[in-house]
């Protein structure tokens, strides 16, 4: 029927000239953003990296003019999502969280096939480094991390520890420590997430857990949990009795997972420059700090280069443990 | 209905033979116990075995299949096959047209297959259906929603 | 006793006016977010934090607590009217609500889904008032093996989801595990079946498979033959015959134990609990042929069992500080956000903030009851719609809810390919639940298997050596030496019978 074909084409019409005005958009670094930009959180909501993105969303947003929608691509310990990043337009309205050294080890690990090399994205500022801590629990046997390692030569493969994940931060500090302790070697048991590591402990099935500070620096605070140290250069200021790893004669075992946002390569200078900016504004933002000094989540703001080089460094040092870790004999 | 259920458990020995397959090449035991081809190994060796099996007793007319015949109803799937593909465009073109547009030509097209024709409806709930939608998931409520590549 | 005293007190806040209108407020959003299909109470949650960035923290965990009971209501809408599982846990209640609504007794399936919904939370928020540190101390014993122990138990009972053919149910099984088995390996990192998709490395996704086989498939059978479907549905009344009570009766009262139990194992998530509960109740019925073709009790029973678990889940959370579920580690980042680390030392520091919120619990059921009861005859209205516009209505809210969950195309295309192989198996009759089920139950048994064995260095034998596991290894095992039984049974009767 004509009338019909007419009402079709007309519609069509209508449609395609709506598309083709929005092709010929803004692309210049003046005019960015002209339209909300999406953060990437590569891991499910609720987590820390998940709050901590939040927080630093609401804030930055008002400087950025636009709104900053998080959203998150969990799965497969952050590949899923990074390979979403690797594979976005570089243009700036996609942007993402990495973790490291998590990043690094999806990537060094061959069986996990990543599609995306390290020079995938471009760090761009970071944000919290959350340092790695031993705990156990209160009316554990043991009482320092000394005791621990002892036990664990004493006995080989005996004493059961707890990561968050394979090749997580965790699982390459535990081989540091083994390292740093020639002999003592663990059982190395793999959960999923801080939560997991709880039950574990408390309920007897598991001796030790490697993780970091913002997850339990409450419960170690109320004594609920007692920790035998942490895996920093310095004291945690969240739990400033607990010795450091260098203060008791470990000064290798530094471990710390840190969480910062970067962009695809080959996104435009200019762009980079912006973002950077108005998101060193915001995480130096009072609020911001508050909130995150709330959340238990360390600040450490490093931008652009400092960032780069540092996640350069930490490719390298992950590369000899995520070796090691798959050809331990115990694993 | 016997045709059917040798049809589907010839469907299923194929699928268990692919997994069969792929385990294989995933390592099934190495030093440090067994590999991740190992649980999918065996489960489609013994999804297999019952397939087989089910074959079999669907040959001695062994299974208990009720009364009901498998009809097919010639212009109900005609129309089922025509909102599948419509289905799978649509989806194509929610990453690139976004949802809007994606949905503003699927419901209509879903109401005329099935039959509508009163054009006015058509429209109002093919606006209503993206748009309108959109709107309320989107805007106000911040539900996650394709915007296709032009960012809307 | 301190702890009545405390509850008293606790209620007399959670009754402010202020407190009434946040549980209020959640339980709407709540149910809102559950109908919608594939936006569990997960992501509504998530979605809804920074709302309550602006109210005080107590008020802030009594919305989010309604939203996350009020979502499982919302959800449970959807499966009775259209078939499609508004969250994971609706699954078990499309299997017999649907059937009602097609026989003209939606108004019925959701108000006895109400009712079971209430007395199950209201019971396990008594439990939870009363019990909560010793059954939390217990719940600890539940290590790696234990917990697969028990999933090997669940799926021991999925012989009681048979119906015609044994073959065919663990066919369907074996199937589901499979599937399950999708994505990157736990333990070593290999992705396994993925064909280097990336958006398959965290397997395929339960709900858009669920979606799928339930309620695309669905659609796509009412398209095929719309008036066999839906032609003739008159809606019959509202209230359940004195019959169906009775047995609901029943069915409410275990889904409530078990509901509660198994909420206070932590990582159980919710969907098991409604599983658990309706294969227990067909296999503890007279007439379990009833099941899948609308028993009441195959919708109390499931509800029932999800409401107490939303509070028996609790319990851990506020107990031990441990979250049981996704959804509930939402609603622990927004305790913390709020600068309250939930754990023993929340209820020795603020306990007028806990009882506040376990208060609320009573109160925000209450409310959920008030809200739907009368809703129900309105929602079973929407059924009358041409079926047109409800198909076309249903589908675009599938793709919504499908795309929402991980915000990418790629769920909506396992739906779809779900959706016809849904198509397919429900022309054939072959039961869709037992492939459902392992679906849920594959990824926490190899889970816990490897990491069970982890924990003893390859050694097979702690399943046995530890109490608990032992004696649910030896449940399992009675499962299956019964169902043999019965099945041989039933085998020579017929052989009998025919000569």
């Amino acid at each position: 029927m004509t009338t019909l074909r007419n009402r079709i084409t007309l519609a069509l019409g209508i449609a395609l000239t709506a598309l083709i005005v929005q092709v010929t958009g803004p692309s210049t670094a003046a005019d960015f953003p002209a339209r909300p930009v999406q953060l990437m959180v590569a891991y499910p909501a609720g987590g820390s990296t998940d709050v901590a993105a939040r927080i630093v969303a609401a804030i930055a947003e008002k400087q950025l003019g636009q709104t900053i929608v998080v959203v998150n691509r969990g799965g497969a310990g952050g590949q899923v999502g990074w390979t979403d990043m690797s594979r976005a337009r570089p243009d700036g309205y996609y942007m993402g969280f990495i973790n490291l050294p998590a990043l690094n080890t999806v990537i060094l690990d061959p069986e996990r096939k990543a599609a995306f090399k390290a020079d995938a994205f471009v760090p761009l500022i970071n944000q919290v480094l959350d340092p790695g801590i031993i705990w156990i629990k209160a009316d554990s046997p043991y009482k320092s991390l000394k005791d621990l390692l002892e036990a664990a030569k004493r006995a080989p493969n005996k004493i059961s520890a707890a990561t968050t994940g394979i090749l997580s931060d965790d699982h390459l500090a535990i081989l540091m420590a083994e390292e740093a302790y020639p002999g003592a070697i663990f059982r190395i048991v793999h959960l999923e997430g801080g939560a997991a590591q709880l039950t574990a402990i408390l309920g007897g099935h598991i001796d030790v857990a490697f993780d970091n500070v913002g997850s339990v620096y409450r419960r170690v605070r109320t004594g609920e949990l007692r920790a035998l140290a942490v895996m920093d250069t310095r004291r945690s200021s969240f739990l400033p009795d607990v010795p450091t790893t260098p203060e008791l004669g470990f000064p290798t075992v530094i471990s710390n997972s840190t969480r910062g946002i970067a962009v695809p390569k080959g996104t435009p200078a200019p762009i980079i420059k912006k973002l950077e900016q108005v998101f060193k504004k915001a995480m130096e933002d009072p609020e911001h700090v508050k909130k995150m000094e709330e959340a238990g989540l360390a600040l450490k703001i490093m931008v652009g280069e400092e960032y780069a080089k540092y996640y350069r460094e930490l490719h390298a040092k992950a590369a000899k443990y995520t070796d090691w870790a798959r050809n331990r004999p115990h694993k | 209905m016997k045709r059917g259920w040798q049809a589907a458990a010839v469907a299923l020995l194929v699928t268990f033979a692919f997994f069969i397959f792929e385990s294989w090449q995933l390592s099934l035991r190495d030093t440090l116990g067994p590999g991740p081809g190992f649980f999918p190994f065996w489960l489609s060796v013994l999804g297999a075995v019952l397939a087989v099996f089910l074959l079999a007793q669907l040959h001695l007319n062994r299974v208990d299949l009720g009364t009901e015949a498998l009809v097919f109803d010639r212009a109900g799937v005609r129309n089922a096959v025509l909102v599948l593909v419509g289905l799978i465009v649509a989806t194509a073109l929610l990453d690139v047209v976004g949802f809007r547009f994606s949905m503003l030509l699927l419901i209509p097209y879903l109401l005329l297959v099935l039959g509508v024709r009163n054009w006015v409806t058509v429209v109002i709930c093919g606006v209503a259906g993206s748009f309108g939608v959109y709107y309320v998931f989107f805007d106000l409520l911040k539900v996650p929603l394709p915007a296709g590549i032009f960012g809307f | 006793m301190e702890g009545l005293q405390l509850l008293l007190s606790g209620f007399a806040a959670a009754l402010s006016l202020q407190n009434l209108l946040f549980a209020f407020a959640g339980c709407v959003l709540g149910t809102l977010i559950g109908v919608l299909p594939g936006l569990g109470p997960a992501a509504g949650t998530a979605i809804l934090i920074p709302l309550t960035f602006h109210l005080d923290a107590t008020g802030a965990i009594i919305m989010l607590a309604a939203i996350y009971y009020g979502a499982m209501y919302g959800g449970t809408i959807t499966s009775v009217l259209i078939n499609v599982p508004g969250e994971a846990a609706s699954v078990v209640t499309c299997l017999d609500g649907y059937q009602m609504a097609l026989q003209g007794r939606a108004g019925t399936a959701l108000g006895i889904a109400a009712i079971g919904s209430f007395v199950g939370g209201i019971f396990a928020a008594v439990a939870l008032a009363i019990v909560a540190l010793p059954l939390a101390r217990f719940a600890l014993a539940f290590g790696p093996p234990e917990f697969f122990s028990l999933m090997f138990v669940g799926l021991c009972l999925v012989t009681g989801l048979a119906g015609q053919s044994l073959a065919a149910a663990l066919l369907m099984t074996i199937l589901g595990l499979l599937l399950s088995l999708v994505g990157i390996d736990p333990v070593r990192g290999a992705p396994r079946f993925t064909f280097g998709v990336p958006e398959l490395y965290d397997g395929l996704g339960f709900v858009p498979v669920v979606m799928g086989l339930f309620g695309v498939a669905e659609i796509l059978l009412i398209i095929e033959t719309p008036f066999r479907r839906m032609g003739d549905i008159k809606i019959k009344g509202l209230w359940p015959s004195r019959d169906e009570w009775k047995r609901s009766s029943g069915a409410i009262g275990r889904g409530t134990v078990i509901g509660f139990l198994l909420g206070l194992i932590p990582g159980v998530g919710a969907v098991i609990p409604t599983f658990m509960a309706y294969i227990i109740e067909k296999r503890l019925s007279k007439h379990p042929e009833r099941f899948g073709n609308g028993a009441i009790e195959g919708v109390a029973s499931p509800e029932t069992a999800n409401n107490a678990y939303a509070n028996g889940a609790m319990v851990p959370l506020l107990v031990l500080g441990v979250p049981s579920s996704p959804t509930i580690a939402i609603l622990m980042g927004a305790f913390i956000i709020n600068g309250l680390t939930p754990g023993p030392f929340l209820f020795q520091e603020r306990p007028d903030l806990v009882w506040t919120v376990i208060a609320s619990f009573f109160t925000g059921n209450v409310i959920l009851l008030i809200l739907n009861l009368p809703l129900v005859g309105v929602w079973a209205k929407l059924l009358k719609m041409p079926y047109q516009y409800l198909c076309a209505g249903t589908l675009l809210f599938c793709i919504m809810g499908a795309y929402s969950l991980k915000g990418t195309v790629f769920d909506v295309g396992v739906m779809l390919v779900f959706g016809v192989v849904g198509y397919f198996l429900r022309k054939l009759n072959m039961p869709l639940a037992p492939a459902v089920l392992a679906l849920v139950l594959g990824p926490f048994m190899e889970k816990s298997l490897r990491t069970s064995l982890e924990m003893s260095a390859g050694d097979f034998s702690i399943f046995l050596t530890r109490p608990i596991s032992a004696t649910l290894m030896v449940f399992a095992a009675l499962i299956i030496a019964v169902s043999a039984f019965q099945i041989a049974a039933l085998k020579s009767i017929r052989t009998a019978e025919s000569k």
